[in-house]
């Protein structure tokens, strides 16, 4: 049970922000997330409790948490109508004309992010918010480093391209 | 400036200002009750505590002590 407890807080550790990143990609609110992350994990924790025997913990939780921020986003959605622009992070330490010119390019930012596929959000977020190199991406998505430039110059691309046209 | 740099330095932001910093396990420690031997523990030391502060002398200065002889008394001003 110790060992259990060692291991499931070592795997948190390790792959709770790679979790929040997927999470992110598809249900884009930071704090929702979060819980989504949480949740990927506290389901790990109940399968080996039921005696469940999981071969890659680390694919396993990122599955789980894309599931179920997949289906969390589509419930907000039809919640909300809408899916509510995560533009009040940070402002809070901000003299207030610059908060107002950082929010306007941060829903830009959030806004275009939005119009790209749900791939292109993870891949973005594994390179930004995790800092992760292209051999690091390409083992977590099971694909090669090549594949992982390629993507990443596209995705670039098509938000530049998306940022750009915008007024 | 790069427009490629640009844009990196504006998603690090993006994502800097939205990454939950801690991340909070699920599993959080739990708030145990504190143990006999803690509580008995804690019970002296306040027992210790208290018996030292009643019984501790108190501090004199000697220059106010009216048996010493020695206190310096202010002269009053006289015109």
């Amino acid at each position: 049970m110790a060992d259990r407890r060692a291991e499931f807080d070592r795997l948190f550790l390790a792959h709770a922000r790679e979790a929040w990143a997927v999470a992110y990609a598809r249900r884009p609110d930071a704090d929702a997330a979060h819980d989504i992350a949480q949740e990927a994990f506290l389901r790990l924790w109940m399968a080996w409790q039921d005696g469940e025997t999981i071969r890659q913990p680390r694919a396993w939780l990122l599955r789980v948490a894309r599931n179920l921020a997949e289906d969390d986003a589509k419930s907000a959605f039809r919640r909300n109508g809408t899916r509510p622009p995560d533009q009040l992070a940070g402002l809070a330490d901000r003299p207030v004309a610059d908060a107002v010119v950082h929010a306007e390019r941060d829903a830009a930012l959030h806004s275009a992010l939005q119009q790209l596929s749900a791939e292109d959000r993870e891949l973005l977020a594994l390179r930004y918010a995790l800092d992760y190199d292209t051999p690091n991406i390409a083992a977590l998505l099971d694909t090669t480093p090549a594949a992982v430039l390629m993507r990443l110059s596209r995705a670039r691309q098509r938000l530049a391209t998306i940022l750009g046209t915008e007024p | 400036m790069n427009d490629d740099d640009a844009l990196d330095r504006r998603l690090r932001e993006y994502y800097r200002e939205r990454l939950p910093r801690p991340f909070r396990s699920p599993l959080r420690p739990v708030r145990r009750t504190p143990s006999r031997l803690s509580l008995a523990a804690s019970m002296l030391i306040v027992t210790v505590a208290a018996w030292y502060a009643a019984t501790r002398p108190i501090h004199r200065p000697e220059s106010l002590s009216l048996e010493s002889g020695t206190a310096t008394v202010p002269v009053p001003f006289r015109r």
